[in-house]
């Protein structure tokens, strides 16, 4: 019985490149791997920015588009909008989801339009635009 | 029995070189097909985000000629088949005001967009009223000008471009 299997294992040289082999597979395979995991997560912070930016912009030009009075702070980070029934209301830094992401927004008031500038940042993505949002006809 | 299969399944063969290729090569396909799909997620996602970028440019356009609209009438709202402004661009000229020029072209944003917005002339059916296409020189609507803003931009792999129309109307008539 002993001559029948004493040489049915692997080589020395057989388990060293299959070991070889292995731990080259697994690089690689890991490197990739956490190469796509990270790229998910940047995805991920990405579209989550997009989407509050979306939201952002939409409430400001809500407020916007139904004022008829408008002043921005000296420090121009603070829009006071004056509605048809004379209310105010105010759009400053505005804090998104689990409070891990905010917009920073400056004012500009134009002849009939307001320029914002915003900085939106969630972990290491940041998102910054300058747009102009008209106000309605009256 | 049991030992002749035994020998024959644990023999001291090893690999053949076929063996060995055909492992390699599925291997480097699988690695291949994991790295082009998150390739073309992250070209996507890429894409996606400069769509929504110039989205946002575009939009600016056309509410800086509804600031024109009503801050610059008479300068937009010119009778006949004048164009308002051809390939232009906006320009804050001081006062917080805003003006749409085309020389010197706009600086590229973000190094990638490029963008303009022309103002032309409206005419409407004599009958009903409703907007003619084409324009019509002899049923011109001086109160109606048609806003047309275009961006477009690279990605690294193909060019992209947007168009946004709306019409301006001029209230005080």
């Amino acid at each position: 019985m002993d001559n029948r299997i004493k040489n049915s294992g692997f080589t020395l040289m057989e388990t060293v490149i299959a070991l070889g082999l292995g731990l080259i597979t697994t690089a690689l395979v890991m490197s990739v791997f956490s190469a796509g995991l990270k790229n998910i997560r940047t995805i991920k912070n990405t579209q989550v920015l997009n989407s509050s930016a979306t939201f952002f912009l939409d409430k400001v030009t809500y407020w916007i588009k139904q004022g008829k009075k408008f002043d921005v702070s000296p420090t121009k980070n603070k829009l006071t909008i004056t509605l048809p029934d004379n209310t105010t209301t105010i759009i400053d830094k505005m804090t998104f989801g689990n409070s891990d992401m905010d917009a920073t927004t400056t004012f500009t008031l134009m002849k009939k339009s307001v320029q914002l500038n915003f900085i939106i940042q969630k972990g290491s993505e940041i998102l910054s635009a300058t747009t102009t949002i008209a106000q309605r006809a009256f | 029995m049991f030992f002749i299969n035994f020998k024959k399944h644990f023999n001291n063969k090893g690999f053949g070189i076929i063996e060995a290729l055909i492992g390699i090569t599925i291997g480097g396909l699988l690695l291949a097909t994991f790295s082009t799909l998150i390739y073309q997620t992250i070209k996507i996602n890429r894409v996606n985000a400069s769509q929504i970028k110039a989205t946002m440019y575009l939009q600016e356009l056309i509410e800086i000629a509804k600031d024109l609209e009503q801050s610059a009438t008479t300068t937009i709202f010119l009778p006949g088949p004048t164009l308002s402004c051809n390939n232009c661009y906006p320009k804050d000229s001081g006062g917080n005001t805003w003006t749409l020029v085309n020389v010197p072209p706009e600086p590229q944003l973000e190094g990638i967009f490029s963008r303009a917005i022309t103002i032309s002339p409206v005419s409407r059916d004599a009958t009903n009223h409703e907007i003619e296409t084409p324009y019509n020189f002899a049923n011109d609507d001086p109160y109606t000008k048609l806003a047309t803003a275009t961006i477009s931009w690279y990605d690294g792999s193909q060019n992209h471009t947007q168009k946004l129309e709306t019409y301006l109307y001029y209230y005080g008539q």
